[in-house]
């Protein structure tokens, strides 16, 4: 993985004295708030319901050990004793104090990290495929790629005051871990007649007007990567609106404008600025993947691995969920499921933050992955070091065997933390994980994906969940509507249908239960996943039972 | 709230160096207490107290600056002494998140 440069570790450490400086400045009132809210945010420090929050960044979700460990020490330090991993592979800390965020500033950047541009009207975080670079069905790593744009949009002089913020999302394999369609600049690697180069998609995005993006170049060539990119955003902070911030996102510039038109746009600024890139870019890339290829997996005997797989039935169960086949033979991607039942999605305390770290160096090369689905990615895990990882995660607590299963619950903090919350996700992804647990279903479900939104900004991705939930307020109460069928893979991305009316707190969860009780009852056989039945039977059998058990009040006429 | 009927409410904020929830008092002081907060029944009054919150220095030490951040009123309903808030949001806000205890106030909101 890459490891900073001088030239980024003194980028760094500037840019925390000169936040330290903004901080004091704020303190003592030489700053008012509505001076010091933009400097906060390009420093990924929010101000939230119960406290500051700020959200750390991990580029694309890569960490090595020694960042996790950092990590768990500023949560024991300035925190809480515990970190959110979010659903754009960063992580955030719910409760800083403001004083004391130049020292967590400090500290993520003896480790080669920090907050930047992780807020406001920037370049956010690109988010990768949490597999890059062991995927079976990966074409080439797009990690490089990711690395480069990071550091072409850190602190980019055209950028920095954007309409709105931009996110980008960079995959490298044909089955799309990334869900690069939804976003506003979506990048797949491809390869057409032996050329390496990308599809490139605008426009995509989830939030209150979801929309898949529309691809403006099939085939990209690899030499041109850096320059397009920059030309798409360089058209949209032009023409994107800053009259109104719900209007500003790239989507609906596609959507006033016209994708033809944007296209064009897009390539007459191409061609105006392609030979600027003097070839900088691809030297840089090309001393980038060194870094990304140091990695030499040895090969090794299997030893008691099948013995084990054939004795003991909790560690095949969370082989069968939690354990992904690698591209190289031997070796394999482990899922580590921060998803136990009636926990918190996403939440992780310092002591299993350094307990995985101390795996991740043991057993993964020392490089983990934080993915979109909340969970934690080892990445280069041989087949007999399997059950000894599977033991200790176990003792941690760790070791919930339900990776993509229906309590692999995806939810944003919602209203118990977040100030532009409508309702709480927390609680729900809780109650519907013990739920399901104490049903003793969930294998036999089989796949089924919830996500939890608390409010319409969808950072909950439920747009993309094969069930999802969006919680609203309805007369001061929280009520929560529900849509099913959304997929996020390329060739079949969907955005989920709304069911119908919404359903009260003490509803929801059985509701959910019924729509899985419908799905059982549909299915042709065990093989067939709830998103198959969904797509074959349709919403009608779903919401025609639903209000039959759960009539909605008709309003008066 | 309907136009014939106001209140209560009172001013409350974040305070600045600990994001906190704060409340004005009489005094006009700042306090994390609801109970010690300055109750307002009457509309003209709230915008005068809502001022004050507005332009508040020197909250919780004498040495520092306003500690105040983004002031505004908050309803109340009132039984009997006992105060809750008329929106679950600022129930929220004021006793804390319910998926832990972080030591704030005890979480009584189901």
């Amino acid at each position: 993985m890459y490891s900073y440069s001088g030239f980024d570790s003194e980028f760094i450490k500037e840019r925390t004295r000169q936040f330290r400086e903004q901080v004091n400045r704020r303190i003592k009132g030489f700053l008012t708030e509505e001076e010091f809210t933009p400097l906060r945010l390009l420093n990924g420090l929010y101000l939230q319901t119960h406290s500051y929050m700020l959200r750390v960044a991990i580029p694309y979700g890569v960490l090595n050990s020694e960042q996790l460990t950092q990590l768990a020490f500023i949560a024991d330090q300035w925190d809480k004793g515990y970190g959110h991993f979010t659903t754009r592979q960063n992580i955030q800390f719910n409760w800083p104090n403001l004083v004391d965020i130049p020292e967590i500033l400090d500290s993520l950047a003896g480790v080669g990290m920090h907050a930047v541009q992780t807020s406001g009207n920037t370049i956010r975080n690109i988010t990768s495929d949490p597999f890059a670079g062991a995927a079976v069905d990966e074409i080439e790593n797009p990690l490089p790629y990711a690395e480069l744009l990071r550091q072409w949009s850190t602190d980019h002089q055209e950028f920095q005051f954007l309409p709105r913020k931009f996110k980008i999302a960079i995959t490298g394999s044909l089955n799309d871990r990334a869900a690069t369609r939804f976003h506003d600049i979506g990048l797949r690697i491809m390869l057409k007649n032996g050329q390496l180069g990308f599809e490139v998609s605008v426009g995509g995005g989830l939030g209150r007007t979801p929309v898949i993006g529309t691809v403006i170049r099939e085939f990209l060539p690899k030499e041109d990567f850096l320059p397009y990119v920059e030309s798409v955003i360089s058209v949209w902070n032009l023409l994107g609106r800053r009259d109104n911030k719900y209007k500003a996102r790239i989507k609906i510039t596609l959507r006033e404008l016209g994708s033809k038109e944007f296209q064009a746009l897009v390539e007459k600024r191409f061609d105006e600025i392609r030979n600027t890139f003097n070839g900088a870019d691809s030297k840089t890339l090309e001393d980038i993947k060194l870094q990304f290829s140091s990695v030499q997996l040895i090969e090794m005997p299997l030893g008691n691995y099948q013995n084990r797989h054939k004795e003991n039935q909790g560690f095949r169960n969370w082989v069968k969920n939690n354990v992904t086949e690698h591209k190289i033979t031997g070796y394999t991607i482990v899922t580590v499921s921060l998803k136990t039942h009636g926990n918190t999605p996403g939440d992780a305390t310092s002591e299993q933050m350094r307990m995985v770290a101390n795996l991740a160096k043991q057993y993964s090369y020392d490089e983990l992955r934080i993915s979109k689905e909340q969970n934690i990615v080892l990445p280069h895990v041989h087949r007999s070091a399997l059950f000894d990882l599977y033991s200790m995660l176990l003792k941690a607590g760790l070791a919930s065997a339900n990776v993509g299963l229906i309590s692999d619950i995806v939810a944003c903090p919602g209203l118990d933390y977040c100030k532009l919350a409508t309702a709480r996700s927390i609680p729900l992804a809780k109650e519907l994980g013990v739920r399901f647990r104490d049903l003793d279903l969930e294998q036999k479900i089989g796949i089924l994906k919830i996500k939890i939104s608390g409010c319409i900004n969808a950072c909950g991705h439920h747009h993309l969940g094969h069930i999802g939930i969006l919680g609203l307020e309805r007369a001061g109460k929280e009520s929560y509507q529900v849509v099913l069928g959304g997929e996020e893979s390329t060739e079949t991305s969907n955005i989920g249908k709304n069911l119908g009316p919404g359903f009260s707190k003490t509803e929801i969860v059985p509701v959910i239960e019924k729509l899985v009780n419908i799905y059982l009852a549909l299915r042709l056989d065990d093989a067939e996943t709830f998103l198959e039945t969904y797509k074959r039977v349709g919403i009608t059998p779903f919401s025609k039972e639903i209000y039959q058990e759960f009539p909605r009040r008709k309003k008066n006429a | 709230m309907k136009s014939d009927e106001f209140g209560p409410v009172v001013v409350s904020a974040n305070d600045l160096l600990t994001g906190n929830v704060i409340f004005l008092t009489e005094k006009p002081d700042w306090t994390t207490n609801i109970h010690e907060a300055y109750v307002i029944n009457d509309k003209a009054e709230s915008c005068r107290w809502l001022l004050e919150g507005e332009v508040q220095q020197s909250l919780f030490s004498d040495n520092l600056f306003s500690h105040v951040v983004d002031p505004y009123l908050v309803e109340l309903k009132i039984d009997k002494e006992v105060i809750s808030f008329c929106a679950f949001k600022e129930a929220l806000r004021y006793y804390g998140p319910s998926n832990y205890f972080h030591g704030k106030r005890d979480w009584e909101i189901v």
